[in-house]
């Protein structure tokens, strides 16, 4: 049944963001990280989502599912800053700070929560008709 | 054609073609942030045009099941976005909110109608 389907939908929708979510909270926790080397120093990392599709009915019109493909860290140059004082400096004294860009995983973290509550609007509405179609009132 | 078929009409149909809409269009709103999703929605008219021709072709018998709910690669056609995004991706996500509702509104109409047709024939079948 179509209905019931929707609420599988929705609940793979409602673990994507999760994710989502959870990779902005460990960005922004790590805002000020700063680390001996531009390897070792932290990146922003962002999951990136693909599309699930039926394999086992094959069926063309069936809603399309969504799933975390895999997990991206960013390219942008680490800050480098000079505190000597620092333990963790390089032998010229450098420090290098995590690339997180705090203003994109805020605005990005809106997002996340707008299409999770989407996610849960859609759900409830499919349930609600659900309820509706089952004790259909014929007195 | 029995006669609760007779008496529900196009509504059970258009229910299913509804009920199948939702599932699309909350495919489309769980795909909003996927690179290179594309948006889709049922045109309804197509969908049940061709919910009849299946009619038609399949029930060669009188006691042959029908399967309205199913629907042909026609009726299910691309959104074409407003502001297409850099991603690829077609989902507009107000644009689907809508639909979602309007499908929804949609099915609950057709409920609505069968549930009068059924209590119609009740009445009728107890004669009060």
């Amino acid at each position: 049944m179509s209905l019931s389907n929707i609420l599988k939908l929705a609940g793979g929708a409602l673990n994507a963001q999760t994710v989502r979510l959870n990779t902005i909270a460990s960005n922004l926790a790590n805002v000020e990280t700063v680390a001996g080397s531009e390897e070792k120093a932290f990146r922003a990392k962002r999951p990136v989502f693909a599309t699930v599709m039926d394999q086992v009915s094959n069926e063309i019109q069936k809603g399309y599912g969504v799933t975390v493909k895999t997990i991206t860290e960013s390219r942008r140059a680490n800050q480098q800053i000079f505190d000597p004082d620092n333990p963790l400096a390089n032998s010229e004294g450098y420090v290098f700070r995590s690339n997180v860009n705090p203003l994109e995983e805020m605005t990005d973290m809106l997002d996340a929560a707008r299409s999770f509550e989407t996610a849960l609007t859609t759900a409830s509405t499919a349930r609600e008709l659900m309820m509706r179609t089952i004790d259909m009132n014929t007195k | 054609m029995s006669q609760i078929d007779r008496a529900l009409g196009i509504f059970p149909t258009a229910a299913a073609i509804q009920a199948r809409r939702l599932e699309v269009v909350a495919g489309n709103i769980a795909n909003a942030s996927t690179p290179n999703y594309r948006a889709r929605d049922i045109d309804f008219r197509q969908a049940l045009r061709d919910a009849g021709d299946e009619m038609r072709l399949k029930v060669t018998h009188r006691s042959h099941i029908e399967t309205p709910e199913q629907l042909t690669t026609r009726a299910l056609q691309y959104r074409t976005p407003l502001a297409p995004s850099r991603d690829g991706n077609t989902v507009e996500t107000h644009i689907e909110e809508a639909a979602y509702g309007d499908a929804a509104g949609r099915y609950l109409a057709a409920l609505r109608f069968s549930e009068g047709a059924l209590s119609g024939l009740r009445k009728a079948y107890r004669g009060d």
